[in-house]
């Protein structure tokens, strides 16, 4: 007997989600007013939240890219939150029209959007699925046959491992999912380490404690520690807009005093 | 989003420098990463159409929706578009066309397009939103349906209870294990349907669960159920996840069979089959126990016990007599021994063990062996035969406070063996300042390789008397053992001794030839006066194929005629199954040797033997003889028994001779009743073999002035 994650009275628009407030960032309108008062807010905390979310949405594009050009066309999304421009599958799709992509995330709404959104994509699967429950998703991947695991396989937790709090056991998770995939496969992370002061920080904090997914920042040291058994290629850990920036790419990703990690690893 | 009319090539390089400039706003706002020269292209196109021919308010709407459905969707992006455009844009050939205007429309055109996509996606976000609200919902209606499903249909009990304890809701499998009807359970307290003594376990794991002290608890638990039985549940309890109501789900297994069988196995696993005493295992933990928990000046009590002459019971009546004898031992030990708290069990082959309860005192201890001591004398029904059994008991009470359960139990054994070394049938209390037992038996044992060779044995004669006229006409062999440094040695310690260490046939045979010598000696000079020798023979030496041509070979040698010649053999010793030994009684009987039935009475009822084997005499034991001293408790039954063997006897033309006669009433009394023989400290005690000469020799005389030595057996 699985309980359903979210009960449906959680499916309302009274409830700020993070997939809508980072939607709000990105310029897109599948948010309401309460996700807007939290982004307003968070704002005034972290004036550069847009251009965080700018920027990890750029380096998410750089690392897909990355990994097509090194022969990746299988794609495990997890956190993967509302479909916006670039999105995973548009941007390897630009280097592979065969590129397979499956997109999981626990907020039931993004998942609803995405799947009305890819109906007609036969090389997308979108799954509601808690990364906490690395099982499960595997086994609905695998129910599923879109991917096979005895291939590579990108998995993609990006912006994703700061809501897992550390009684969760993010790392028992991350293991467990990196464990059923092959040599040759990629892990793809970038969580925040630290925004624009500690007391800016803790306001962050406590306006996402509104959301069902609370924030838990984490630091160098421990992020690097989600890439262990995989060998991180250049240029490692690094602020995101350093992640192999494009020189020929007009972004606005230069912001200063925030640390979000990025970093590619290569199951070897 | 292409240029569809480029203009002419004057204005060309003029929208170049407006694509790039116009890009540049741009790009800084926008929310997509994106290459500077794809921009400017796609802007450059856009300008040539505004500034194009068919430049007009569709045209600039166009182009302002455009700029929305490329995602510029901050509506910055207006703003610089009117800033790159406003004082760039050629007006077109045409020249009618208001350059404000055409911006104008851009911006309306941008601003429908925006609140169009702005409107589209809230749409679909809504849509989402009721979408996931009715999956989430089917997928609650379908697990409720599954839930109630489970709950309903469960062989698993199941409850849902309040902080109170108090059952919320049950299922029917659990009013099935309770015996009960799913609305009688209702508001009912979990901890009052448990049995009392289960209450404070099922209240405190209840109680850990609602103050969060454990996420999860499991235990077993007995339920009473309305018509009086029990069952057993083990019990699953866990809090309601999402509720605030802070009900725990406790779910439950019947478990009665289990447990049947497992306290049937524990029953099992810590009792004796045969008997159905507590065996080794259940004595010494209790044992643990109750050193364990006693107070500093509180005594463990132990009686350890063991039969006596246990090995020759199986070995003359086979293995299933041993056991009817053990099982009957048993159940008298156990009528001995009702006090609460004791324990007395089966340690294994003969040997008992009682526990008394923590606190016990020594005389206590003291009067359970007493009662047990005679308990066991009752003669035994087994296999058909009554037999006369006895026990050894050694007593310790530990009042060393540390010491532990097997010091307390080696003090018993030892005790025990004090027992038995006086000759069993008795009870012996263990005093520390006494030697040590295992050190006495090695030194026994080795004492006794020696004995025979260094003559540390010797044989005593009793002399049997005509009881009509006082007159010796025989003389009983009494083989008796002196170590140097112990001094005499029981014939019960020795004869153990002597089997274990194969030395019984050696000794066997040394009394023999010894007692045929001296037999011998008597007759050569007193001829058919002299006194017949009478030996007793084990049951082992009965079944020695070689006995009776080895015994006729020694009357030979030593020059003893066979009637001087007398047998002394137990019931028991007679009845074996085995043909031989009846054969070599007939043999040697037929040579003349007498053959005496030792103890007759206290072992076997069935007489058919008498008839069977060449029997010339029965020898009644001792302990009849005692109770015909007047005043005695048993004497009417004794003197009837007496009587009643006299009579037997003299029906079967065989002659009685009574043992252990101490007094002279007994002496009177025997004879009145026509016994024909008698032995006794009243008549002479066992002396040496000169005294019996002296005595034969000399013939009548004061019954009770024979002066012999009186040799103690301690
Ligand atoms: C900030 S968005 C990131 C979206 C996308 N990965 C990106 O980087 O552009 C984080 C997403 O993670 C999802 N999320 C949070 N906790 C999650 C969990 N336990 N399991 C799966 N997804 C989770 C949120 O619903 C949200 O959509």
């Amino acid at each position: 007997m699985t309980e359903p994650d979210w009960a449906p009275d959680d499916i309302d628009i009274d409830r700020p989600s993070a997939s809508r407030i980072y939607d709000v960032w990105l310029g897109g309108s599948h948010n309401f007013e309460v996700d807007r008062e939290i982004a307003r807010q968070t704002e005034l905390a972290w004036p550069d939240s847009i251009r965080y979310a700018r920027a990890n949405r750029a380096f998410l594009g750089r690392a897909v890219r990355f990994l097509a050009a090194q022969g990746i066309r299988q794609f495990l999304d997890i956190g993967s939150g509302i479909p916006t421009a670039n999105n995973v599958h548009e941007v390897a799709r630009r280097i592979d029209p065969d590129v397979r992509v499956v997109y999981v995330d626990i907020d039931p709404v993004a998942v609803a959007h995405s799947r009305a959104i890819l109906r007609d994509d036969d090389r997308t699967a979108v799954l509601q699925a808690d990364v906490r429950r690395p099982h499960d998703i595997l086994d609905q991947v695998r129910r599923g046959a879109l991917l096979d695991l005895d291939r590579p396989v990108a998995l993609l937790l990006v912006a994703l491992m700061h809501f897992i709090q550390d009684s969760d056991e993010p790392y028992e998770s991350v293991t467990r999912l990196a464990d059923s995939l092959p040599s040759g496969s990629y892990l793809v992370l970038t969580q925040g380490a630290s925004g624009a002061s500690p007391e800016a920080d803790e306001r962050v904090r406590e306006l996402y404690r509104r959301t069902p997914t609370p924030l838990t920042p984490r630091n160098r040291a421990e992020i690097e520690r989600f890439f262990t058994g995989f060998e991180l290629v250049e240029p490692g850990l690094v602020n995101l807009p350093d992640w192999r920036p494009d020189p020929t790419v007009e972004v606005d990703d230069r912001f200063s005093g925030a640390l979000i990690y990025a970093g590619v690893g290569r199951k070897p | 989003m292409t240029d569809a009319a480029d203009g002419p090539g004057a204005a060309s390089a003029g929208l170049d420098e407006i694509a790039q400039y116009w890009a540049r706003l741009i790009a800084r706002i926008s929310y997509v990463p994106v290459r500077l020269d794809d921009l400017r292209q796609v802007l450059r196109g856009y300008a040539a159409r505004l500034a194009g021919a068919g430049a007009g308010q569709v045209v600039a709407r166009d182009v302002g929706a455009a700029l929305v459905a490329d995602g510029y969707t901050h509506t910055d992006a207006v703003q610089a578009t009117i800033a790159a455009l406003a004082d760039r844009l050629p007006i077109g050939p045409a020249g009618v066309t208001d350059r404000a205007a055409l911006l104008g429309g851009v911006a309306a055109g941008y601003a429908r397009a925006l609140r169009e996509r702005t409107q589209s996606e809230l749409e679909s976000i809504i849509r989402a939103v009721l979408t996931a609200r009715r999956s989430a919902e089917q997928a609650r209606a379908a697990s409720e349906a599954r839930f109630e499903a489970l709950f309903v249909s469960s062989a698993s009990g199941i409850c849902v209870v309040d902080l109170e304890n108090r059952i919320v809701q049950a299922n029917p499998a659990l009013a099935r294990m309770l015996d009960r009807p799913v609305a009688e359970l209702d508001r009912r307290r979990l901890t009052g349907l448990s049995q009392p003594d289960h209450r404070a376990a099922v209240e405190r794991a209840l109680e850990d669960l609602h103050i969060r002290r454990r996420a999860h608890a499991e235990l077993d638990a007995a339920f009473s159920r309305p018509d009086g039985g029990t069952v057993w549940l083990r019990l699953s309890l866990a809090p309601v996840r999402h509720d605030a109501m802070a009900h725990l789900v406790v779910t439950a297994q019947d478990d009665t069979e289990r447990y049947h069988l497992q306290s049937a196995l524990s029953h099992q696993a810590l009792h004796d089959p045969l008997t159905n005493l507590p065996n080794r295992t259940l004595l010494l933990r209790r044992l643990d126990e109750l050193a364990g928990g006693r107070q500093p000046d509180e005594h463990i009590g132990i009686c350890y016990l063991d039969l006596d002459g246990f090995k020759t019971i199986n070995d003359s009546f086979g293995h299933a007599a041993g056991d009817d004898v053990l099982r009957t031992v048993a159940g008298r030990l156990a009528e001995c021994v009702a006090e609460p708290g004791w324990l007395a069990g089966r340690l294994g082959g003969d040997e008992f063990v009682i526990v008394a309860a923590a606190g016990t005192e020594l005389d206590q201890l003291v009067r359970v062996a007493e009662r047990v001591v005679s308990a066991v004398r009752e003669p035994i029904p087994a296999a058909g035969h009554q037999l006369s059994v006895s026990v050894s008991i050694g007593v310790t009470d530990d009042r060393i406070p540390h010491s532990q359960p097997s010091d307390l139990m080696r003090a018993a054994d030892i005790a025990l063996y004090w027992a038995k070394a006086a000759g069993g049938d008795r009870y012996e209390i263990y005093d520390p300042n006494r030697h040590d037992a295992q050190a006495l038996r090695s030194t026994l044992s080795s004492g006794l390789r020696s004995a025979l060779q260094s003559g540390d044995f010797a044989l005593r004669y009793q002399p049997i008397v005509r009881l009509a006229d006082g007159v010796p006409i025989g003389a009983e062999v009494l083989l008796r053992w002196t170590h140097p440094e112990h001094g005499p040695i029981a014939p019960e310690i020795f004869i153990d001794l002597a089997e274990e260490l194969g030395l019984i046939g050696q000794l066997g045979r040394w009394v023999l030839t010894r007692g045929c010598r001296e037999a011998a000696g008597w007759y050569r000079e007193l001829g058919d006066r002299a006194p017949f020798i009478s030996v007793n023979l084990s049951a082992r030496q009965l079944h020695d194929v070689g006995l009776a041509d080895e015994l006729l070979r020694t009357l030979d040698e030593v020059g003893l005629p066979a009637h001087q010649l007398q047998l002394e053999l137990t019931e028991s010793a007679l009845l074996g199954p085995a043909q031989g030994p009846a054969d070599a009684l007939e043999a040697l009987a037929e040579h003349g040797v007498r053959v005496a039935v030792d103890d007759f009475g206290t072992g076997y009822s069935n007489l058919a033997y008498l008839r069977r084997l060449p029997v010339r005499e029965l020898k009644i034991a001792g302990s009849f003889i005692e109770g015909l001293a007047p005043g005695h408790p048993s004497t009417p039954a004794d003197r009837q028994i007496v009587a009643s063997v006299i009579a037997l006897a003299h029906g079967l033309n065989l002659t009685v001779t009574a043992e252990g006669v101490e007094t002279e009433e007994q002496a009177h009394l025997l004879r009145t009743m026509g016994c024909d023989h008698a032995q006794g400290w009243w008549f002479a005690r066992p002396g040496d073999p000169e005294v019996i000469n002296r005595m034969a020799g000399g013939r009548g005389g004061d019954q009770a002035g024979y002066s012999v030595d009186p040799v103690t057996t301690h």
